[in-house]
């Protein structure tokens, strides 16, 4: 026999019959063919797991089995696994879940679509004992930063064996979380990483199972998956250390730590407006430079203020008592053209760092500057923004996501407890562009790249400016840690005119044409009209599966 | 002699005028950020209204799809149910 393509990866403990026969069954039930089945008992003690192996063994000469010994826990049985395979790729899959019978074969399709894909992951959903599906979890594509602050891509992975065998295969340290070890160590030396957006992979709820019984299931696995974090960050130079969410056990927080403090410069663009704030009337831009001198631990910072030509005296004189030897002014005599601003800003300043801000900002978190130069250190990362609040605490803007071609803030007014489908407002994650209302970027691509487009003085320059990052393979990180008031669009009206979106369809279409880190069975971060049933019938429910014996 | 009653009353005055303004003051404080709480409440409030309106629009055109799709799911109710018809009469056969 060939060497198969694949090579499904099963470690066995204890699995009931039922359970286990339809997992055999759903690999047996496979599109596509080229495939092996290691499964490696771990001394169950239950002795009609030896009866059950047997069984499978000899119903496919695809299927082989080894029993270790003794006990090792998932991590020995799964390298023992690893070691009996002979697939280019493996596929991981648990004693107690199913696949879905295309999955090997939309796998399959992708690997032939990119080459080059070493970590390939599918989207999944919940399966009961009785075999009732509920919870599909449709992901997005490949997100670095979300795979930070929480395992998403779980089920099903697909790795290339010999990466997996570069990196050491999986790690005892993180036993319980040792996959979400393993798609950080494959990903930071990966090609490329493909997500297939179809639900292939069912992972049963069971009380013994992370799927059905939580934290209470596995604690040790939410630790270990934080020691897992914490060991990625130390091997890719991230300055962080990893806390775990005080609410939710699957969300992981990044706090920084800095082990220096690059010059950050902070240019706000003004017209010195007053407005009311929290029933205050307040000059916005005091308002702002305020909350930063008074509230920022970071020392190493400048704040350049663009002021329109003609700005009350009174307001200068003000930032200059506020901000002291910290402020550079800057005058633009031009009409409104908030690129222009920045770019007159930026070219003033002389931070390693560039922080757009508006000046209908607040700050309230002391280490804000630490989290943005935290991402904005990372290789590969064009541009940071983060959670900003409206005033009565509803969200403003969580990323920016596209629809139709056209940038848009979603969850934009929803409260500000909401956690969004999949946790996505309280994980860090990528995105395609983040709001200039705060955006942290290195100085070397704003000027690689020329600024903000002059010809979009008022909307979309934002946007314009992270799609060429994303052009120029930079990714655009959202931190939810990052918490901000954004006393949203008081100086100019937030309404975008016709000629501004037809300026930036024609620029950036077909580009903006489909936003990778919004799955396409997914609306608004909402499934689909069609998702529902295009997930139905996926599932092919008219299909009968082995029951019981398979012989 | 001078007269130094009127000065030191005034002074009293003025004293009695400053603890009344500061007071005032405080006061305004204190509803203010009864407003900002009341305004963060309200948010919250808002802010769930606007998600449950969200799915609410998700739902209601689900409901017009459905409507829409109803003849064509029902003639592939009726097919399915013929089929296993057919099915379990070859199987009693």
């Amino acid at each position: 026999m060939a060497e198969p393509r694949f090579s499904v990866i099963t470690p066995v403990y204890d699995t009931p019959a039922d359970v286990f026969w339809a997992m055999i069954g759903s690999v047996l039930a496979q599109t596509y063919g080229d495939w092996e089945l290691c499964l490696v008992d771990d001394c169950s003690p239950s002795p009609h797991v030896a009866e059950l192996l047997a069984q499978a063994e000899a119903a496919d000469p695809r299927i082989r089995v080894a029993r270790r010994a003794e006990n090792g826990g998932i991590v020995a049985a799964s390298n023992d696994a690893l070691a009996m395979a002979r697939g280019e790729f493996l596929a991981m899959l648990d004693h107690d879940d199913e696949l879905h019978p295309d999955a090997l074969a939309h796998v399959h399709e992708a690997l032939v679509a990119e080459p080059e894909a070493d970590y390939v992951y599918t989207d999944e959903d919940k399966i009961d004992r009785a075999g009732h599906h509920s919870g599909p979890f449709f992901k997005p594509d490949w997100s670095p930063e979300r795979m930070r602050t929480q395992m998403y891509s779980c089920h099903l992975s697909v790795f290339r064996r010999s990466l997996v065998e570069e990196v050491g295969g999986f790690d005892a340290e993180f036993e319980g979380s040792q996959d979400w070890d393993m798609v950080l160590k494959v990903t930071e030396r990966a090609r490329a990483v493909v997500h297939v957006p179809r639900v292939l992979y069912h992972w049963r709820m069971l009380e013994t199972s992370a799927a059905g019984g939580g934290e209470a299931a596995k604690p040790w696995a939410f630790e270990a998956g934080k020691r897992a974090i914490q060991a990625h960050c130390e091997r890719t130079g991230v300055q962080a250390r990893c806390e775990r969410d005080e609410h939710d056990p699957g969300v992981y927080h990044l706090v920084p730590e800095l082990r220096s403090e690059p010059l950050v410069s902070i240019v706000i663009p003004t017209a010195g407006q007053r407005r009311e704030v929290r029933y205050e009337d307040v000059v916005l831009v005091e308002h702002c430079v305020r909350s930063i001198v008074e509230r920022s631990s970071y020392e190493h910072y400048e704040i350049v203020v663009v002021v329109d030509a003609g700005t009350d005296v009174e307001v200068l004189d003000a930032l200059r008592e506020i901000a002291g030897a910290r402020l550079k002014i800057e005058v633009f005599d031009r009409p409104f053209n908030f690129s222009e601003k920045i770019n007159l800003g930026a070219a003033a300043s002389s931070g390693e760092h560039l922080l757009l801000l508006n000046d209908d900002m607040e700050v309230i978190d002391a280490e804000w500057l630490q989290r943005l130069v935290m991402y904005s250190q990372i290789e590969g990362v064009g541009a940071v923004g983060g959670r900003l609040i409206l005033q009565d605490g509803r969200l403003q803007h969580v990323g920016v996501r596209l629809q139709n071609g056209l940038p848009g803030h979603h969850y934009h007014g929803f409260s500000g407890e909401f956690r969004g489908y999949g946790n996505s407002v309280r994980v860090a994650g990528n995105y395609m562009a983040v709001t200039g209302a705060c955006l942290m970027t290195p100085r070397a691509l704003f000027e690689q790249l020329g600024g903000l487009p002059a010809d979009l003085p008022v909307n979309y320059n934002d946007v314009d400016y992270c799609l060429r990052l994303r052009k120029a393979g930079q990714r655009v990180v959202y931190d939810p840690d990052l918490v901000l008031f954004h006393f949203e669009s008081s100086s100019r009206s937030s309404a975008v005119s016709k000629w501004e979106k037809e300026l930036f369809l024609k620029r950036w279409l077909p580009f903006t044409a489909v936003d990778p880190y919004a799955n396409p069975n997914m609306r608004h971060d909402m499934p689909r009209l069609s998702a529902p049933f295009k997930w139905a019938i996926r599932r092919r429910p008219w299909r009968r599966r082995p029951k019981g014996q398979l012989v | 002699m001078p007269d130094r009653t009127k000065p030191a009353s005034e002074a009293v005055e003025h004293s009695e005028l400053q603890r009344e303004l500061e007071r005032q003051q405080e006061e305004i404080t204190r509803l203010r950020n009864l407003l900002v709480t009341r305004d963060a409440e309200l948010g919250e409030a808002r802010g769930r209204l606007t998600e449950m309106e969200s799915y609410m629009g998700l739902l209601s055109r689900v409901a017009t799809r459905l409507q829409e799709f109803a003849p064509a799911l029902a003639r592939l109710a009726g097919k399915a149910l013929r089929r296993l018809q057919g099915r379990s009469g070859r199987e009693g056969g």
